[in-house]
């Protein structure tokens, strides 16, 4: 296809994309006016049923918990996939997957880059750790917690090198962990099946509005997304990492 | 008309992205302008969401049935992020693929696609 072709085929599609705009934009309500009514009806109904103040947990984990449960196998097999395609490069290349030490020699950090790398640390563990377990309770939870306390070991390869990264993010444990992490869930609604007779159901003890320990299942369920999604990152973080300790390839004879 | 100015920000986010990805001459470039043509759907269902005055639907310091806005919204965007950024690292990692098997990333120079 020559330039001017293309040309011209964008052109086109851009002015149907402009008219579709348009069209759309027309056709929107004014803003600030959600008509409901779902939810409405969620946001008057869940705190009576489900004994929590955070809506939007109720609906993540419980009310639509079956589509999280999708998303996070879409998550699960995305990392999946980015493992399996720099570890097939990597071993195509130079018939090691799983690289360590050879590569680029480990670069000098100056003391407070490594200072502060250290303390934050400690802060980010600490408080998406807070964030992570709330979910019933403040605007948090196993997504939001989990993917910023993934961070933490991006900060260690940052401040304080490759080789203390991967003694942290062992790979064996993390792949463990994201099976365990989304392997559960799937579980969890079997179980609850089995218990109630609808998957996912929200079978444990509600416990007393504002608790640690309430909403049922809400908190457990949220528990094992973070697994999973702390694991995820992790490993993702893992496998760019290793891209840097890999040997160059020979050049071909 | 009845439609809002409102709407007018995810759609120009949108078309920002698109032409990012339509002119764009690196695949890490590319991939970026994809994330944000993708952010432009949450701002979308964020704004229908929306009702002016209403508080967020966490209901730990207000009483419930305080009007709230759309709490079903919020937790698909909350969702989507997490999720979106995974997918946004699996491109990457085609990238680095590509680059490694042709030496480029230059879309344009990428066009005949061969094993």
């Amino acid at each position: 296809m020559s330039a001017s072709v293309r040309a011209a085929f964008g052109a086109i599609t851009c002015a149907l994309l402009l008219v579709m705009l348009v069209w759309g934009f027309l056709g929107m309500p004014t803003f600030g006016t959600y008509p409901g009514p779902y939810g409405d009806v969620l946001n008057t109904v869940a705190p009576h049923e489900r004994h929590l103040p955070n809506i939007i947990s109720a609906v993540n984990f419980d009310y639509r918990g079956v589509d999280t449960l999708g998303e996070e196998f879409i998550l699960f097999v995305a990392v999946a996939g980015i493992t399996m395609v720099l570890r097939y490069d990597r071993e195509r290349a130079t018939g090691d997957p799983l690289p360590q030490r050879h590569g680029r020699a480990p670069s000098q950090r100056s003391e407070a880059v490594r200072f502060f790398s250290v303390v934050g640390v400690g802060v980010m563990i600490a408080f998406c750790t807070y964030l992570g377990i709330h979910p019933h309770l403040t605007p948090g939870g196993g997504f939001q917690g989990a993917a910023m306390l993934a961070g933490f070991t991006a900060l260690v390869f940052v401040g304080l090198g490759f080789d203390a990264f991967h003694r942290i993010a062992e790979q064996s444990r993390q792949e463990l962990a994201e099976a365990v992490g989304a392997g559960a869930y799937a579980v969890i609604g079997l179980a609850t099946l089995v218990a109630s007779g609808f998957f996912l159901a929200n079978v444990l003890p509600l416990g007393g509005e504002g608790e640690l320990f309430s909403a049922g299942t809400i908190p457990v369920i949220n528990a094992f997304v973070g697994l999973e999604v702390v694991a995820g990152f992790v490993l993702m973080f893992l496998e760019f990492a290793r891209e840097t300790r890999r040997e160059e390839a020979k050049p071909a004879p | 008309m009845s439609a809002s100015l409102a709407f007018v920000v995810p759609a120009w986010i949108f078309v920002v992205g698109i032409y990012g990805m339509a002119t764009s001459r690196n695949l890490v470039h590319l991939i970026m302008c994809l994330s944000v043509t993708q952010s432009s759907t949450y701002v979308l269902i964020l704004e229908a969401g929306y009702r002016l005055g209403a508080t967020a639907p966490v209901f730990s310091d207000v009483l419930p049935g305080v009007r709230a806005t759309d709490p079903v919204v919020q937790a698909l965007s909350l969702t989507d992020i997490v999720v979106g950024a995974t997918v946004t690292a699996l491109l990457l990692a085609f990238t680095l693929r590509v680059y490694k098997k042709r030496g480029t990333v230059d879309p344009q120079a990428l066009r005949p696609m061969c094993g």
